[in-house]
């Protein structure tokens, strides 16, 4: 194992770095899973897996984006795996998971935390890479797997989704693409 | 049979009645239509848009009646779009227009007191989402790190953490 070979000074820088983006990433797990105790069980599994893969990481590249990429996967993962074993016939289970549309059109005002859960995952995982945790289109399509302007549409996509959420039924029909029938009225008042 | 037969008389009452009406609008011919002609026309609108409002006068006066609101749409939507147009111009191009001071960043706020009436809330928005988001991440962040992450760093680092650990489930705790 790689760690074994760098119990010395590399091992404690590495460590010390490990530590510094403990942070971000536990910021990160919280945005995309919405809980902070289910995101401190991905960050741990997360630096467990880091510390076992050290070998596959290359010196001089950004840690924080390869630490990411780790919790994604784990993410990801747990989460299929989820969707696989727990019965979920009406797929009640995945929409609390994956924001559910039809559940937008009886909102009208959200807090901004409850209005971010409810955005779809892809989404809600563009927008914290960019806007939040300030990384270039590029990095953050790398972390998730997509083509950089997948990742540009989105964010546009989440940013004008969050708008339409937390905007007042009159402006739900600009912001974004999805536009229930039930407040195109009240928007037109 | 009796029943047949009763079916045809009840029918051909209301026909006969209605004939008044229909002979009035076959009979006249309408090279021959002139100013008196007109008024009865205009009372058989009236007496046919009463009677049936899906006749054919009816849609005629709501076709034109959406005409004009298609019309008000039309305009509406086209100062929007104009003022959707200036926004997108050059910061040169239209600050003196509405800013004389200038110093204007974006495009969006070139047009600012016309752009904000048409459509206030995207520019808003935008500009609280990006606030909002960056102060939701920046509490997360700025939160301590809790102690199970340095001890278990400490743990692996002195190699105690068995590679069981590393194959254990998300959910499970130390």
């Amino acid at each position: 194992m790689s760690a074994e070979g760098q119990e010395s000074g590399d091992g404690q820088s590495l460590k010390n770095d490990l530590i510094a983006a403990i942070p971000s990433l536990r910021a990160f797990a919280i945005s995309i899973c919405g809980n902070s105790d289910r995101a401190d069980d991905l960050v741990q599994e997360t630096l467990v897996k880091a510390w076992g893969s050290l070998g596959s990481f290359s010196e001089g590249t950004n840690l924080t984006a390869w630490l990411f990429t780790i919790l994604r996967n784990i993410y990801y993962s747990e989460f299929r795996r989820r969707r696989r074993e727990t019965p979920d016939p009406d797929g009640e289970i995945a929409a609390r998971l994956v924001a559910p549309e039809s559940q937008n059109a009886h909102m009208e005002f959200l807090d901004f935390r409850e209005a971010l859960q409810k955005l779809p995952l892809d989404q809600r995982e563009a927008l914290i890479l960019v806007a939040a945790q300030g990384m270039s289109y590029e990095e953050a399509a790398e972390i998730c797997g997509c083509a950089p302007g997948t990742m540009k549409s989105r964010v546009n996509r989440a940013r004008n989704r969050l708008a339409e959420l937390m905007s007042d039924p009159g402006t739900r029909g600009e912001a974004g693409e999805a536009r229930p029938a039930a407040l195109t009225q009240a928007g037109q008042d | 049979m009796s029943a047949t037969s009763k079916d045809p008389a009840d029918f051909k009452e209301p026909i006969r009645e209605r004939g008044v009406l229909l002979s009035v609008r076959r009979t006249i011919p309408r090279g021959e239509i002139g100013p008196p002609q007109k008024i009865m026309t205009s009372q058989i609108e009236d007496s046919m848009v009463k009677n049936n409002p899906e006749n054919a006068v009816a849609r005629a006066q709501s076709t034109e009646d959406q005409l004009r609101a298609e019309t008000r749409h039309f305009a509406g939507s086209l100062q929007r779009s104009m003022g959707v147009f200036t926004a997108g111009l050059p910061t040169g191009a239209g600050a003196s227009l509405h800013n004389g001071a200038g110093a204007l960043d974006t495009g969006a706020s070139l047009c600012s007191p016309r752009q904000k009436k048409d459509r206030p809330r995207e520019v808003h928005f935008g500009d609280a989402i990006g606030k909002e988001l960056q102060n939701l991440y920046d509490d997360l962040v700025a939160q301590p790190i809790p102690e199970r992450f340095l001890n278990l760093l400490n743990q692996l680092e002195k190699n105690v953490v068995s590679s069981g650990l590393s194959s254990s489930a998300p959910g499970e705790k130390e």
